[in-house]
């Protein structure tokens, strides 16, 4: 990206950001310049001790939540029992996993945390969807300096201020910006003629992350869009009539939905007795955000349906990304579900450890120290279900390809998947803030670095 | 974009810091699944066809009636309804002779059709529903032994019988209307045995032992009993299990199984069987229900069944639609009302209890409060010193006293109550929990004859508290602060209290659940009920009412009590009226302010049914009730927090052998699995890693040695010692003689159908 530019092509401009639509794209253009990390296996270097490793993983068990969480644990055990049925990391040590659970509150999971550490030892820390605790866990494991690779917690204040030099930890889940960025790209490029803009946003800072993003990245990309109503369901909303009513009554072209979970859906099926799908484009952020099996087959075709902006099961197809179908196979197999992107982040976590042991192992031999392992994950580029996966240097965050698509019943599955046909891949390094962009209070006020970094650089187009 | 929110409520506080560090989960959903249950009441056919056409999710209380096969998409679950029982003519010159009424008792029994579906014939009271069925499983086994060798039955005996399926099972002995007979066979429903199994939780005390064996043996047999001595006998044994008199388990269970022996040995009224309650509900996908937990004495009409239920197509929220049998003619007011299957069921969503009952087995699941029972030292020791300013409340009155110096109790339990708001926007405070007792104590003992403030059915479902209850000290109010997101803040309190019991023997929960500090109505909503019944407008209990000739208490469906009601409230609003008892602890001020506020509900809602409970009425008409959800934050659960009660496993116990000094035993686990949104059973060996998703399986595995007079000799736990593979170490040094292993295994505590096995061996030398 460059500075800003007045007179861009709307279609040039979404070329530029490196998006592709349809089942054949996968992510190419991240900051992944070395070939993918070769899988095949390496003698370790050096006497490999056959101690166990022990993980601590901490997720919703229980809960809303566990939508979440336990498809990421599901991800984790499915890697830590594939690593170990091949011998362990470096051929010997098998993976532990201790649990817990994460709906015990932020001030819980920090004590279990330095239990974890300090009473079992933990060589390793995984899990955490919350982004209300990522920022409380993320400066106990630097300070304990226990090696941590959160799957989830996405907010941008994690590494934007709760630990803004990070030395141990690490995160594998596309930042939060990126939701209402990449529901901005994806309307972008599947309605551009929309100008009339509706939104309905959870009324939490999650809501409001998602508006401002969302808005600030589609003005840049249609110019002359207008918020012509925004409703604000308080949190546990369950009657959604009087904001749809609200909402059909300004007559929007496209409506944002930042709703998730069982309120994404008493929202849909209220929204279906008024013919709401009919009468505007509808973009979310999360609709396909929970197990891919939670929601009915009633849900309409052709809503952009956000995954977080991470991953979803059908997507990179097989025939492009052996990788992906063999998982999706291989995890369906296990636990007689589909995985979700916290599947994906939970699993591709413990292989980017096992991949930085074995690189460190290489070139230090023995077991490599923390420090050695560090070093590897930090710029490492590693063949994930998703993806590539890149871990950026400077602030420890993992980097994929935002993903989103237009919903779509097909046969075979008792819910709604993603149109082939339509699924939009944006590399992720276009819509994130580069590497060393000020941090909010670092000259700027903005909630977020990228939220600065688009009003910045972004051109507004023709 | 959008303001800061604004403040949320009294304690539950929303605060606006302009940062962006909350994702989108929400970790806690408070109350439960579904946002909006019906409860209609519907005929069993109509019913069938609902559920079959998919607009019915489940049907409670009674089987639908299928016009053809029941469609696949709907899963039974079947309960302990009741038992079959057959007694004597207390009237008749024949059957005097015991030997004799036993033989023929039996006879008629083994003569009964087994034809009858939802019966299972079966001579002895504890059952597999039962959770102490493993204590009686010789017993029980001994009883059917006996019952298939029986071989002579009078030709000429006539059976009385009341209720269809009595009739069915009696077949061509059935004695014509109005002619003579020798026994009457009848179906007793659980619901009947006791009059606290059928209230609402508000006021009741749980009695730890309402679902075991013995005690439904008890309530069932005792009243037949003829014999002066053994009718003592049982009185002694009943009161010792009742008031903890023992050494142990193994006494304990000693007296459970003599307390049924001598229950049954007159053979004046027998068990001739027990009876399933086969309910159904709608698994399709994706109209259809999962996540069903259930009780397996009440079914699914049980309190964690509106916990669990989820819809399929909803991560949550949703619209449950619920049928009952029957007509919903109880009165719904949350003392001796509700008593009917719909009210039950409608209570169960709208209030809360302190403990709920374990679905499966006869323990307890902590609700609103946590219990730590035993000294500040650690050991569960009795005899406690009883603070001399402790509270106790003044039989009749319910006046608040000081224990004075000098008391001492056997039990001291330090409960932990999860307070939340009531619907009204009020707190649960402490002089809530001190207005449960005070209104026990004053309604369940009469203080003179002409008293008005008393009521029988409260009589004998606070019973056992009162006899129980020694004081109770208040200790502290904590509150804490919870963040939910950056902008969402919310303030929990939680009142610690002491209270000291007189029984000490049960288990910790079972303690617990006798008398715990608890209300799930606000203070001045007690009031309100206790003057009208005062003033005549109305009685508690139908019983009462019946007695009075007054109404019988509804704070909905009562057009004239609401009026009259609103009327008071009015009154003691002006006045900021508070009880006696409360005026050191409520001010006037904060007195008015409640009143207001329960003002401002009926205005909103139309009714006075104020609790602290998940769910709320929003709407109702003759045989329909719409419940919504109140997601407030200050509730104790959230969405998902009883689902591990949900589709528990069972074991199958394969083998059973003697090796050297141990008994071995097979075991295999059933449990449910889930894929997606299907689910089906799968049967392995019990590996020592089982889990069920996510969750390991726990074993608990006891076991019982007989001596060859049937008495309890030892007991103890297997041992989960390989994948499919418990072991039990026998006793070293047995005296010479047969004995009799009783072993179980329950996953999880399990004793559902339970998987138990009887081995008999001989040892020593």
């Amino acid at each position: 990206m460059g500075n800003k530019t007045k007179h861009l092509d709307r279609r040039a401009f979404l070329s530029q950001l490196g998006v592709t639509v349809g089942a054949a794209s996968v992510g190419t253009a991240g900051y992944f310049a070395a070939p993918p990390m070769a899988q095949a296996a390496m003698k370790p270097k050096g006497n490999i001790p056959d101690k166990p490793i022990k993980t601590g993983h901490i997720t919703f068990l229980t809960g809303p939540a566990e939508i979440l969480g336990g498809p990421g644990l599901r991800g984790h055990l499915l890697a830590a029992e594939e690593i170990n049925a091949a011998g362990g990391l470096l051929g010997k040590r098998k993976i532990e996993t201790l649990q817990a659970d994460e709906a015990a509150g932020t001030d819980a999971n920090v004590k279990e945390l330095r239990r974890m550490k300090l009473s079992e030892g933990i060589d390793l820390f995984t899990g955490v969807i919350s982004s209300g605790n990522t920022p409380a866990l993320g400066p106990v494991a630097e300070e304990l300096g226990v090696l941590t690779l959160f799957n989830d917690g996405c907010t941008d204040f994690l590494f934007d201020k709760a630990v803004p030099n990070p030395k141990y930890v690490f995160r594998v889940t596309n930042i939060q910006s990126a939701d209402g960025i990449t529901a901005a790209v994806g309307a972008a490029t599947s309605w551009p003629d929309v100008r009339k803009i509706a939104s309905i946003q959870p009324d939490y800072s999650y809501g409001r992350n998602v508006h401002e993003h969302f808005t600030l990245a589609l003005s840049r990309m249609i110019p002359g869009t207008e918020v012509v109503a925004e409703a604000w369901p308080k949190l546990f909303t369950t009657d959604f009539t009087p904001h749809i009513t609200k909402l059909l009554a300004a007559n929007p072209d496209l409506l944002i939905v930042g709703l998730w979970g069982g309120d994404y859906v008493a929202f849909y099926k209220q929204a279906l007795r008024y013919g709401l799908f009919d009468k505007m484009k509808v973009a979310t952020t999360l609709a396909f955000g929970g197990v891919p099996h939670a929601i009915g087959k009633d849900h309409p075709e052709g809503v952009l349906a956000g995954v977080h902006a991470n991953y979803h099961f059908l997507f990179p197809s097989g025939d492009r990304w052996p990788l992906n179908k063999s998982f999706v196979e291989r995890y369906h197999t296990r636990w007689k579900e589909y995985p979700s992107f916290e599947s994906d982040g939970g699993y591709a976590a413990l292989y980017a450890y096992k991949a930085a042991v074995e690189k460190a192992n290489q070139l230090v031999g023995g077991w490599p120290e923390d420090e050695a392992i560090i070093s590897m994950l930090e710029g490492m580029g590693l063949d994930t279900p998703a993806g590539y996966l890149y871990i950026r240097p400077d602030n420890h965050q993992g980097y994929k390809d935002a993903v989103t698509g237009l919903s779509k019943n097909l046969p075979g599955y008792d819910f709604p998947v993603w149109d082939p046909e339509s699924i939009i891949s944006i590399p992720i390094r276009n819509i994130t803030a580069p590497p060393n962009w000020p941090k909010p209070g670092q000259g700027h006020e903005e909630s977020t670095a990228a939220a600065n970094w688009i009003k910045t650089t972004w051109p507004s187009v023709a | 974009m959008r303001a800061a929110p604004a403040v949320l409520a009294c304690l539950a506080v929303a605060f606006f810091f302009p940062r962006a560090h909350a994702g989108h989960e929400i970790a806690y959903y408070p109350s439960f699944y579904p946002q909006e249950i019906t409860v209609q009441t519907l005929d069993p056919a109509t019913a069938a066809e609902q559920l079959s056409k998919n607009s019915l999710h489940a049907y409670i209380g009674a089987t639908p009636k299928f016009s053809a096969a029941v469609p696949e998409h709907l899963e039974p679950v079947e309960s302990l309804d009741g038992f079959l029982v057959l007694s004597f003519d207390p009237a008749s010159a024949a059957f005097q002779d015991r030997e004799e009424r036993c033989a023929a008792g039996r006879g008629i029994i083994r003569a009964l059709s087994a034809e009858v579906k939802g019966v299972v014939l079966s001579a002895y009271p504890v059952t597999p529903f039962h959770p102490d069925y493993l204590h009686h499983l010789d017993r029980v086994e001994e009883a059917s032994q006996a019952l298939m060798s029986e071989q002579g039955v009078p030709p000429d005996l006539r059976v009385k019988a009341q209720g269809e399926r009595a009739e069915a099972l009696a077949g061509t002995r059935l004695a014509p209307e109005g002619e003579h007979w020798d026994v009457r066979l009848e179906r007793v429903r659980l619901s009947a045995l006791a009059k606290e199994f059928n209230l609402p939780s508000s006021v009741q005390s749980s009695p730890p032992w309402q679902k075991q064996g013995w005690y439904q043996a008890y309530r069932l047999l005792f009243s037949a009993m003829a014999d002066p001595a053994l009718k003592k006998n049982v009185e002694l044994t009943y009161g010792r299990l009742i008031k903890g008199e023992y050494k142990g388990r193994k006494e304990r269970i000693n007296l459970e199984r003599r307390l049924v022996a001598d229950l049954a040995f007159e053979c004046r009224r027998m068990v001739a069987g027990y009876t399933l309650r086969r309910e159904y509900y709608s698994a399709d996908l994706s109209g259809g229900i999962e996540n069903v937990a259930y009780d397996g004495q009440s079914g699914l009409n049980s309190a964690v069944f509106v916990r669990t239920a989820k819809l399929k197509d909803f991560p949550w929220n949703g619209w449950l639609y619920l049928g009952t049998e029957g007509s919903a003619e109880a009165a719904w007011n949350p003392v001796a009302g509700f008593t009917d299957t719909a009210g039950k069921l409608i209570w169960s969503a709208l209030g809360d209890t302190a403990l709920m009952p374990m679905p499966y087995n006869a323990s307890f699941i902590p609700n609103r409060v946590s219990a730590e029972v035993g000294s500040a030292d650690g050991k569960k020791v009795f005899n406690f010193k009883v603070p001399p300013a402790a509270l106790t409340f003044k039989p009749g009155s319910g006046e608040l006293r000081m224990v004075g110096a000098g008391r001492t109790s056997s039990s001291k339990i330090t409960y932990r109550v999860n307070a939340s708001l009531y619907q009204d926007g009020t707190k649960t405070e402490v002089s809530d929990l001190l207005y449960a007792y005070i209104f026990a104590f004053r309604w369940g003992e009469k203080s003179n004859a002409g008293d008005r403030a008393f009521d029988p059915v409260v009589e004998s479902a606070t019973r056992l508290m009162r006899e129980l209850f020694v004081g109770l000290r208040v200790v502290r109010v904590d509150s804490k602060t919870t963040e939910l997101a950056p902008d969402i803040k919310y303030i929990r309190e939680t009142p610690e209290v002491e209270v000291y019991l007189n029984h000490g023997k049960s288990d910790p929960l079972e303690i617990a659940a006798m008398a715990p500090p608890w209300s799930t109505l606000p203070w001045h909503l007690v009031v309100l009920m206790e003057e009208a019944v005062k003033r005549g407008l109305a009685a508690f209990s139908e019983m009462e009412a019946d007695r009075t000739d007054t109404s019988w208490l509804d704070l909905a469906r009562d057009p004239k009590i609401q009026t009259e009601l609103r009327a008071l409230i009015a009154e003691f609003e002006k006045q900021g009226y508070r009880p006696d008892e409360l005026t050191a602890r409520v001010s006037r001020d904060d007195a008015r302010a409640r009143w207001a506020a329960i003002k401002k509900f009926a205005e909103t809602h139309y009714h006075l049914l104020v609790t602290n409970g998940p769910f709320r009425l929003k709407e109702w008409s003759e045989n329909k009730a719409v419940l919504e959800v109140v997601r407030e934050l200050t509730y104790t659960w959230g969405v998902g927090a009883f689902d591990g009660y949900a589709y528990p496993a069972r074991a199958v116990i394969t083998d059973a052998r003697r090796v050297d000094g141990k008994v071995v035993l097979d075991v295999e686990l059933e449990k449910v699995v889930k894929a997606q949104r299907r689910y089906s059973t799968l049967r392995e060996a019990f590996g020592k890693e089982a889990s069920r998703g996510l969750f390991r399986i726990r074993a608990d595995a006891p076991y019982l040695l007989l001596n060859a007079n049937g008495e309890v000799i030892h007991t103890g736990a297997a041992s989960h010692v390989a994948d499919g593979r418990f072991e039990i170490p026998l006793p070293k040094g047995l005296p010479a003689g047969r004995y009799t292993l009783l072993a179980g295994v329950f996953p999880d505590g399990n004793t559902l159908r339970p998987g138990v096995t009887r081995l008999t061996f001989k040892a020593g030398t």
